[in-house]
């Protein structure tokens, strides 16, 4: 249906409301408002990112926690009350599918406003700890983002139990000529306060979607 | 004795419908893409064939070591990227790399295509949880390469999740708003020197 269409009940209300020109100018206004509203339109109302029927429950995960100045040493994946938890798999040392999601992260952030922006946390897990220092990831994910949490574990069944809880894993490997080869779970992960994962996103996710995703979940928060 | 000059009741409408078309090409046009506008100068260079568009690297991150270039290639006859340098006082090494899916049984696929669909295919809602116990799923890696092709006429994105120039060895952290200059060879084309710029996002 065309703006005009659309409009035509209110049109009406206005016709016998009003007389003369003025009747066309606000028969004009009502249309332009109606068509800015669909062209501006109202994204899904849902998710975009991947859900499950059974949602994954994190909550009894725990990781070390290295981030400059925390009060604790061991993190749970879940959100404090009223609020969204980012968890993420990744190393330092990528050149590609890490800063990029990051970066789509604050950038998705940065359209959701301060606000609401300070209600999202995002913890990155790293799969490399023999080259990420805590030095190194505090950093890191501080170059992009303001609050964050930095979870390093050199055990590697510690690591393995904690990607297992996300259905993620990671693997690094040295080649015979000296190249590490590291593989990773691109996926971003939203947690709740009750630690479960409430959406998951692939990488690749767009900031459109992460920033319709997260406004979604904020509202449920 | 009127304030305003008379206007015949057909001119008046005009005028109105010129207003109201104004006002929702304003209104759509504010509301609309969500695609940041372009960046400024999209640095074109190219040699007899191969057309480079939109170069950008990513800045560094802090504590970050490695790089990403990024760009269109485009090639009239037909080329290959065969090799990448950058002087020694912005990385020590640089290689042609793709980001591929990671198999479970550590076979790759390739990336942008694999990726896009499962994005596009299954960002529909809920999944039942057998089909994501695969732990393989969305593993990411990297691998070099020895070449890109560019097939003639077509255009070649090395992009985020796919090919992309790798630096290694940073001697500095790109900062953002600088450049630098990145050499491309070609296997036909010859060599041709692209300005990167470092920006947080892509152009």
């Amino acid at each position: 249906m065309t703006g005009w269409e659309l409009s035509r009940p209110v049109r009406r209300l206005v016709i016998v409301m009003t007389r003369g020109g003025l009747r066309r100018w606000l028969e004009l206004l009502v249309v332009v408002v109606t068509l800015a509203s669909a062209a501006c339109g109202s994204r899904d109302q849902t998710l975009e990112g991947l859900t499950r029927t059974s949602p994954l429950t994190v909550g009894s995960v725990q990781l070390p926690d290295v981030t400059t100045g925390a009060k604790t040493t061991a993190f749970p994946f879940r959100a404090p009350p009223g609020e969204i938890l980012l968890a993420y798999f990744g190393y330092t040392n990528c050149p590609d599918v890490c800063p990029t999601t990051l970066a789509d992260v604050r950038d998705a952030l940065g359209r959701l406003g301060s606000a609401k922006a300070s209600r999202v946390e995002l913890a990155m897990t790293t799969v490399d700890p023999a080259r990420d220092t805590p030095e190194i990831l505090n950093a890191y994910v501080g170059s992009f983002l303001r609050r964050f949490r930095v979870l390093r574990t050199q055990d590697a069944m510690e690591l393995r139990t904690a990607e297992d809880a996300f259905g993620a894993s990671s693997s690094v490997t040295t080649t015979t000529d000296g190249r590490i080869d590291v593989t990773h779970t691109g996926t971003l992960y939203a947690v709740t306060a009750d630690g479960t994962v409430a959406v998951e996103w692939p990488f690749g996710t767009t900031v459109d979607s992460l920033t319709n995703d997260l406004n979604l979940l904020l509202e449920d928060a | 004795m009127t304030s305003q000059p008379y206007r015949a009741p057909r001119q008046r409408t005009r005028l109105l419908g010129l207003a109201g078309l104004l006002a929702v090409v304003g209104v759509v046009g504010a509301c609309g893409s969500d695609e940041s506008s372009g960046s400024s100068e999209s640095t074109a260079a190219s040699s007899a064939t191969v057309a480079v568009e939109k170069p950008w690297s990513r800045t560094t991150p802090s504590g970050a070591t490695t790089g990403a270039a990024y760009m269109l290639l485009e090639s009239a006859g037909g080329d290959r990227l065969i090799g990448a340098s950058v002087a020694p006082d912005i990385a020590a090494k640089v290689e042609l790399h793709e980001t591929v899916a990671a198999g479970g049984d550590g076979t790759t696929a390739s990336s942008p295509d694999t990726m896009h669909d499962a994005v596009g295919s299954s960002a529909e809602g809920s999944m039942g949880s057998a089909e994501m116990g695969d732990d393989s799923m969305g593993g990411m890696t990297m691998r070099p390469v020895e070449g890109i092709d560019l097939p003639a006429g077509q255009q070649v994105q090395l992009e985020p999740g796919g090919y992309h120039v790798m630096l290694l060895d940073l001697a500095a952290p790109l900062a953002a708003g600088s450049t630098y200059q990145l050499t491309l060879q070609f296997e036909h084309g010859g060599t041709v020197k692209v300005d990167v710029p470092v920006q947080d996002s892509a152009p």
